[in-house]
């Protein structure tokens, strides 16, 4: 992993019809090995970067360089890279194996080594044994394995998956969460995966750049983006947040001081100024009969709302008098009922450290 | 809504204007046409139906068999040109831009809103001796020896003197008439087929190292294979039964045979032969649809996703 990235993205840009802009100006280097996630919501451009890895869209400006080599005049079929399309895109025509076999053949590999080679694809995705079978007689979850095996036997620098898992029901998604990082691990091949589907992402990626509007806003593990957002789009696209629009004012290294209304002044570790989202996670949200006593708290009140039973937990609305309710995770732990069950229009104390707080700026 | 079977009267309103349709003007005539075929006649307008089979053994002697041969032949080079022509202005169309495709199939269909005599005789004002390409060509080999006469070599010691090509009336000339007809017939179900291909089945064959040639004919003309079927067959037919073209383009030994049917009902006013030669073309036509019908269920699977 020391090595240079496998992927440079280089300031590029692509732009539709003269004025739209797909993806705008993004720089994002891959490592060799990684699983790599391109999150966003649809329409962020994150299927047309991937679509520029592979070749098959041009960039307006910028350079994508992959394992050393600038790609700007190689066709797609001259790219270290290979596809996993969402369609899948299994040759309907062929059986698995010619479909597995198509890549080799093109590179024009002897044919005992196709045979070998494509026997251990589909050993290696558990479709063993199943060569011989036409795509119209497999499950849209075989299929999907199909369309791994072909992309994976060509044993590309890096692997491109362009949402993979949306054509799959939910049990069979999770599954082949687990599958890929597991074939990713095998394989030692550099993934790298477009999803609209944060708990996709965080599950299975090592790095996660989060796109919007053609920009990336922030690259980082899950858990950075998830516990340190860089800014309010990804606060609010990554998981469930609470958002306060406060105002800031910098006072030191790291530290800014925070006017949210019913909270009152606060100071809190931070860097952004001016208008600001006081943030914090509900799963980070405590309840209180008492006002809390420990400086470390913000504590406000508030009156119980809508609340929804998840089983491990509550999801409860409180009203705290600002327009928009404050949303608690609360774990039930115990199996007393009485003991969690929380009415509409009690009043309670909920609070949250002042170390889970985060400040927010655009 | 409701279903046709509980309410027999909009099953009767329904079905009894097509089927009144098909009937008298399909079913009945065709039917007398082919009682004629097993017929003898008798007198210059008396035709008795007697179920002999002598309009058929006459129809399968070999100066009516060469031309039925020469209308397969002629019909199949149409096809394979139509094939050949189609195959790049369909996949044009479908990778048109949209607003662009709708003008593209326009320019493709317009032809058919003309006279099919008016667009014949156009073509005659084209291939003629004193036509618009022999103009072409002699302007053409006229500029050629005018620029060579720069560097001494005019005054067609090269080129030239131009003689007119004799394009018309002969089997060429036939062939290019029934290529412009019909070229529709063809383009349309290969434009079908490959606007319902998906796009990332090619873009699959690109990523796993395929070129466009490749990609072409590995997955775009197997995909394509019904397409191609439905409009080699559309194509075949007519032009194998066309008489126009033949009649009007063609030399003396450019006969098909609708024309010799034409010359049996009309200058040899022999019905019963007329109409054994049209069953032949029919049963020729049934037998195209069948060999389709069975291409069609092998390659099927092309149509599924």
């Amino acid at each position: 992993m020391s090595e240079a990235p496998i992927i440079q993205i280089k300031n590029v840009s692509k732009v539709y019809g003269g004025s739209v802009k797909a993806v705008d100006e993004v720089d994002l280097e891959v490592q060799r090995g990684e699983f790599f996630a391109l999150l966003g919501p649809s329409g962020c451009g994150k299927t047309t970067l991937l679509r520029m890895l592979a070749g098959f869209e041009v960039p307006t400006a910028g350079q994508v360089i992959i394992d050393g080599h600038d790609m700007a005049k190689v066709q797609p079929n001259k790219r270290p890279v290979n596809m996993v399309f969402q369609s899948y895109a299994v040759f309907p025509h062929m059986s698995v194996e010619q479909n597995v076999a198509y890549g080799l053949k093109m590179d024009r590999r002897p044919s005992g080594e196709i045979k070998k080679r494509v026997a251990e694809a589909l050993e290696l995705v558990k479709l063993g044994g199943l060569g011989k079978r036409m795509p119209d007689e497999m499950s849209g979850g075989q299929r999907q394995r199909v369309a791994l095996a072909r992309a994976l036997v060509k044993r590309p620098s890096v692997l491109l998956l362009d949402e993979p898992l949306s054509a799959l029901d939910a049990k069979l998604r999770e599954a082949m969460q687990l599958e890929l990082v597991r074939l990713q691990k095998t394989v030692g091949i550099t993934f790298v995966i477009v999803t609209h589907d944060q708990s996709e992402a965080l599950s299975m990626a090592n790095r996660i750049a989060v796109m919007n509007q053609g920009k990336v806003q922030q690259v980082a593990p899950p858990t950075g983006l998830y516990e340190t957002p860089a800014s309010r789009f990804v606060a609010d696209f990554i998981g469930k947040i609470n958002l306060i629009d406060a105002t800031a004012t910098r006072t030191g290294e790291g530290e800014v001081r925070v006017n949210a209304p019913k909270i009152g002044e606060v100071t809190l570790k931070g860097t952004a100024e001016g208008k600001v989202a006081l943030a914090v996670r509900p799963e980070k949200i405590f309840v209180a009969d008492k006002q809390p006593t420990d400086p470390g708290v913000i504590a406000i009140k508030g009156k119980v709302g809508e609340v929804a039973y998840f089983g491990s937990y509550s999801n409860v609305f409180f009203d705290i008098g600002l327009g928009q309710p404050l949303q608690a995770d609360i774990s039930n732990v115990t199996s007393d009922v009485e003991e969690f069950t929380f009415k509409a229009g009690e009043e309670y104390w909920i609070y949250w450290r002042k170390a889970d707080t985060l400040v927010l700026g655009d | 809504m409701e279903n046709w079977k509980n309410s027999v009267r909009t099953f009767w309103t329904a079905i009894v204007p097509p089927t009144f349709w098909l009937v008298t003007f399909f079913i009945i005539p065709l039917s007398l046409i082919w009682l004629y075929s097993f017929s003898t006649k008798t007198g210059v307008v008396d035709i008795t139906l007697d179920w002999n089979l002598q309009q058929y053994m006459r129809a399968l002697e070999p100066v009516y068999l060469g031309i039925f041969w020469k209308s397969i032949w002629m019909a199949a080079a149409t096809t394979f040109v139509c094939l050949v022509i189609s195959f790049p202005v369909a996949i044009a169309i479908v990778f048109a831009k949209p607003t662009m495709r709708m003008w593209l199939l326009l320019l493709v269909i317009l032809p058919f809103w003309t006279n099919l005599l008016i667009r014949t005789y156009a073509l005659i004002a084209v291939l003629r001796t004193n036509g618009f390409v022999n103009w072409g060509l002699e302007w053409l080999v006229d500029h050629a020896d005018w620029a060579l006469s720069f560097i001494g070599l005019g005054d067609n010691m090269l080129i030239g003197p131009f003689t007119p090509l004799q394009l018309l009336y002969n089997n060429t000339a036939v062939v290019i008439g029934l290529v412009y007809v019909h070229l529709p017939f063809m383009v349309l179900p290969l434009y079908a087929a490959l606007d319902r291909l998906d796009r990332s089945y090619l873009e699959a064959s690109l990523d796993l190292g395929a070129g466009h040639t490749r990609t072409f004919f590995s997955i775009v003309v197997p995909l394509a294979l019904p397409g191609i079927a439905s409009g080699v067959v559309i194509t075949f037919i007519p032009a194998m039964g066309s008489y126009l073209t033949p009649d009007l383009l063609g030399g003396t030994d450019s006969y098909m045979i609708a024309n010799v049917i034409a010359s049996q009902f009309k200058q040899a006013n022999n019905w019963p032969f007329g109409a054994a030669l049209s069953f032949l073309l029919m049963y020729a036509t049934f037998f195209a649809l069948a060999l389709r019908a069975v291409l069609m269920r092998k390659e099927g699977r092309g149509d599924k996703r």
